[in-house]
This record gives structure tokens, C-alpha cells and sequence, in this order.
């Protein structure tokens, strides 16, 4: 509702764009304060090429305040690494993968509700922006979780400080193995890949099987068009 | 109107992104990958905004800064993912032999020594660890880093053997 008042309040303030252009001039002053819709309170409007006199109509004026269901987005967005935090303190929740599931599970729900329990009339664009906001957030938390529990290399560098001594290459693989070996660690990435139907073991030889020679080709293109050659 | 423009940021940030890697390697930046994708990001948003800006006559800036930030982080999940992944690497090697085909000690023995051996060396470049003759030992930095990282996976309830719990 808010969103769809502030679109029609949109019209009005377009209406009084020559008057504002003198407002953002004045802006340039020092002890000025920027300038507020006054029909619209919550619109803040960016003051916009500070000490230049703006020709009406060559430059837009920009709502930074977020609708609604954004706005509830922000708010899970933030609370997420806090819901992943409490869901650390109970055991019933399980592993590092299943509490991720389960928190992102989490926020998706609290969002709907959201939508559905905010007043007002929702607007198609604010919703999207927010499950747009959600995603982003719920990707970037993945990336550094994952980079956490599942990291070679940050393991790599906790073996040895842990280890509290200088190691050789052998002692590091075994201290990083937690007294296991390399081979270990091959057999547990590899059975990443064989319950992912990308490799199939036969006679102690590995081959990929169509699946596996199909996310390789993928993997090569994503390589290549992200500039990793 | 606001989403166009923030999907024509991504536009700009696709080719920036790549474009940046590329000449980083060709011309020996000092700069990580990472950082670049944060250069690459900052600019084409700032551009984005600058296009709204000019041409849309009320940008929404959450509605054109969402789609950009879902965009960019698939971006920069799929880069994370085909960057080092260990998993992917075994898988492209495989695929790349001739006969798409190695025995289970050639991987083991051969080829994840040698990424043990390259994350090392990631190690020692980033002054996070140090060599010695035969031995490394981890710098302050490195211990600093390793006492943050060990913290957070307490919090998190994160174990830190780094194997995938398939129990999950």
C-alpha cells in the first residue's frame, strides 16, 4: 500500500521538479539540509549533482526507501546468520547442510508471512525485489558457510596452527586428515561425485558417466566466461 | 522500468567482470580474482544507478539494486564453484584424458597430492604460512586468521575436518 501511495505520489512530485531543482542547489550550502518531498514524507529524494542548478526534466530523482516486502527481506536478510547462530545451539537440527536447509527453508516461510501479514495491498514489483533480496542473501551466506565447513584450504591453515608445531608436507596431510590419510580425503570428494551420477567406479577405474561429461562442459564454459580460462 | 535497469548493470558487470580476469592475468595485476569481482561490481552498479539516474524518470533503487545483487551473486557462486573446487577438478581431469578413464590410485596418489601441494603454496604466497627447509609453520597472520575461522565454526556448530557429512 505504501509503495502503490508512493507511486501515485510520484506523479506530484514530478509536478514539482522545478521547484525541487532549487532545493538540490541548496543542498551544495553548508548547514542546508537535503531535500524531502514534503507531500511525501517517506520519500527521501537523493540530492543529485550537488551545487549544480539540475534543468527540470534532464535528471530523475531516485526513491532509495524500499517497499514493503523489501523491507522484510532486509530484515530476514539480516537475521539470517542469527537464525543459522540459534539453530547452532540445537542438536535436534542436524549437520552443517541440513541446519543451512533448514534456515534458508526458514526465512522463505517468515517471507511469505511476511507478504501476507504486512497491510495493504501488495505490489508485484516490491514482492520480487524481495525474493530477488532473499536469494542474494541466502547466496552470500552459502558462500562463506560453505567456505567454513567444507574449505580446503582454511582447513589446511587450521591443521597446522592447531598442530602448534612445524610440520613437514606428510605430518600436514596426516594433522589436516585429523590422523587419516589423503586417500581419505579422495574417497569423500569422490563420493560427492558418484551420488551425484557424475562418475562411476568399474574395476578401481573412474570414468564420468554422460551426466558427469555434461556438467564437465559446463563447468569449462562457466570457466571461460567468467575469465578463468 | 527500475529491474531493466538493474538487469543492465548485470549486462555491464558480465563482460566487466571477465574483462578484468582477463587482462589481470595478461598484464600480472597484483590483484586477486576476488577483488576483482569486487572492482567489477562497484563499478557496474555505480553505472547502473547513473543510467537510472539519467534515464528513468522514478527509479526505484531497491527494485534495480535487488535483481543486480541476485544476478551478481550467481555469478560469483558459480565463479566460487569452478574456481577450486577439488570435485570438479578430479571430474575435469577425467573427462580430459582420452580414454576418460583413471585408475582410483592414479587420483589419489597423483593428482590430490598435488592440489595439497598447490593450496599450500596459496598458503605461503598470501604470507600465511611460512617454509622452513622441509617444515611450514604458520605466520601471525596465519595464526590470526586460523583463531577467527575457529571461532566462527564454534559459533556455526561447524566442525573443521572440511569432508562433506553424506549423513546430511
Amino acid at each position: 500500500m505504501a509503495r502503490s501511495d508512493g507511486d501515485k505520489l510520484g506523479g506530484e512530485r514530478e509536478d514539482i521538479v522545478g521547484e525541487d531543482s532549487h532545493a538540490h542547489a541548496a543542498t551544495a550550502r553548508p548547514g542546508r539540509q537535503g531535500s524531502l518531498d514534503r507531500k511525501n514524507a517517506t520519500s527521501y529524494r537523493l540530492p543529485l549533482w550537488l551545487g549544480l542548478q539540475r534543468r527540470p526534466g534532464r535528471f530523475s530523482t531516485m526513491n532509495m526507501l524500499p517497499g514493503p516486502a523489501q523491507a522484510a527481506a532486509i530484515g530476514l536478510s539480516l537475521a539470517f546468520p542469527l537464525l543459522l547462530l540459534l539453530y547452532a545451539r540445537i542438536a535436534a537440527t542436524g549437520g552443517a547442510g541440513r541446519r543451512f536447509r533448514l534456515g534458508s527453508v526458514s526465512v522463505v516461510i517468515l517471507y511469505a508471512v511476511a507478504c501476507i501479514a504486512l497491510p495493504g495491498q501488495r505490489h508485484v514489483g516490491d514482492v520480487l525485489g524481495g525474493l530477488f533480496l532473499l536469494g542474494t542473501a541466502m547466496m552470500l551466506c552459502y558462500i562463506l558457510f560453505s567456505l567454513l565447513a567444507w574449505g580446503f584450504t582454511l582447513t589446511l591453515l587450521t591443521a597446522l596452527v592447531q598442530a602448534g608445531h612445524p610440520l613437514t608436507l606428510e605430518q600436514w596431510a596426516r594433522a589436516y586428515m585429523q590422523g587419516g590419510d589423503l586417500g581419505t580425503f579422495t574417497h569423500n570428494r569422490l563420493k560427492l561425485l558418484i551420488g551425484a551420477g557424475m562418475v562411476i567406479t568399474a574395476d578401481g577405474r573412474l570414468a564420468p558417466t554422460s551426466k558427469g561429461v555434461a556438467v564437465a562442459h559446463l563447468v569449462k564454459l562457466v570457466r571461460l566466461s567468467t575469465g578463468l580460462g | 522500468m527500475s529491474f531493466a535497469v538493474g538487469l543492465a548493470a548485470v549486462a555491464v558487470f558480465a563482460l566487466l567482470a571477465p574483462a578484468l580476469q582477463f587482462m589481470a592475468r595478461a598484464r600480472a595485476w597484483p590483484l586477486g580474482p576476488v577483488t576483482l569481482l569486487a572492482i567489477a561490481t562497484v563499478v557496474s552498479h555505480g553505472l547502473g544507478v547513473m543510467l537510472g539516474i539519467l534515464f528513468v524518470p522514478q527509479l526505484q533503487y531497491w527494485d534495480a539494486a535487488s535483481i543486480f545483487g541476485f544476478c551478481v551473486m550467481a555469478y560469483v557462486f558459480a565463479f566460487g564453484a569452478v574456481y577450486k573446487s577439488v570435485s570438479l577438478g578430479i571430474l575435469l581431469s577425467l573427462v580430459d584424458r582420452p580414454d576418460r578413464r583413471a585408475p582410483l590410485s592414479e587420483i589419489a596418489d597423483g593428482q590430490v597430492p598435488d592440489l595439497f601441494r598447490g593450496r599450500i603454496g596459496n598458503l605461503v604466497d598470501g604470507g600465511l604460512v611460512e617454509r622452513s627447509d622441509s617444515h611450514f609453520t604458520a605466520t601471525a597472520a596465519g595464526r590470526n586468521m586460523a583463531g577467527h575461522v575457529g571461532r566462527l565454526r564454534r559459533a556455526f556448530g561447524i566442525g573443521d575436518t572440511s569432508l562433506y557429512d553424506f549423513s546430511d
